[in-house]
């Protein structure tokens, strides 16, 4: 289990294991379900979150925040029955899933995604913080 | 000069070939891994082909590769994808996690059927590319009547 942590805690969360490694053995839950490769970035005021999800469309694309997970879902439809036979198959079609667990430091209602050329892009802006205040103290 | 010699393993420069082919053997794999794939044998993309009784169609996942980005020739009945994927960076960002890569590909695949070369196209939707491939339907087997006189 890979995790990292930083001053807004956005983990990556690998320890249940939903998803597979593409072309790897399937492991329980959905047998047609792909671990998408990610990368994260920090920005000073926002997270991004890429990930590689070939031949979903925006609107199969589901992302969803609920308490501290935030997981992306990218449904990937059998885009071959209406194609024709399949006479070599070296990868497999299926969604892609994967799930981070996030501080209370992202503000979750701003979160914005946008997919193109099979990438998604997440962003997720951080909560604005506090700034430290002079107080100024009054002679009674 | 006997050319059977040339291609026995015992030749000196053929034991220096074999060295150098299994070299990049080895180094093939990190490309490989970058779009997931877990064949260590293959030197580039998965490839998937489906066909129909018209046309073969090639299908390889490259999210992130531009089709300006990628080469496709068809000769001899061998269907050659070969280019890369340059990522850009994020500016004023720190990495805190990378999965992904950059990665350069030459995928081959020998085709079934002979195809109409001029005819061929690729499309490039949502990161998969599909390369549609018509194939030379060959005259049909034409019944000849024997009339008799």
């Amino acid at each position: 289990m890979t995790t990292f942590t930083t001053n807004n805690e956005l983990h990556t969360d690998n320890s249940t294991a939903c998803c597979q490694a593409r072309g790897n053995q399937y492991l329980a839950k959905n047998p047609h379900t792909y671990r998408a490769p990610v990368d994260v970035y920090e920005a000073k005021d926002r997270f991004i979150v890429l990930a590689d999800m070939p031949g979903t469309t925006p609107d199969g694309i589901e992302i969803t925040v609920d308490g501290n997970m935030l997981e992306m879902t990218g449904t990937v439809l059998d885009r071959y029955e209406q194609l024709g036979n399949t006479s070599r198959q070296e990868y497999g079609l299926g969604d892609f899933h994967r799930h981070f667990r996030v501080g209370s430091g992202i503000a979750t209602e701003d979160i914005t995604a946008t997919y193109r050329d099979g990438i998604l892009t997440v962003s997720l802006p951080k909560q604005p913080t506090i700034q430290p205040r002079k107080v100024q103290v009054m002679e009674n | 000069m006997n050319t059977q010699a040339l291609l026995t393993p015992n030749n000196a420069m053929n034991r220096v070939r074999y060295g150098v082919d299994r070299l990049f053997e080895s180094m093939v794999p990190s490309f490989v891994r970058n779009i997931g794939l877990s064949d260590s044998t293959l030197s580039g993309p998965a490839l998937n082909v489906i066909e129909d009784d018209n046309r073969l169609y090639v299908e390889a996942e490259l999210p992130g590769v531009a089709l300006s980005d990628i080469e496709i020739t068809v000769a001899d009945n061998t269907l050659t994808i070969s280019g890369s994927r340059t990522l850009s960076s994020l500016e004023d960002a720190n990495a805190l996690r990378q999965e992904r890569g950059d990665f350069v590909f030459e995928r081959s695949v020998t085709l079934s059927t002979q195809v109409e070369v001029d005819a061929v196209e690729a499309r490039m939707t949502n990161g998969v590319l599909r390369v549609t491939l018509p194939k030379v339907i060959e005259s049909r087997t034409r019944r000849i009547a024997v009339t008799q006189d």
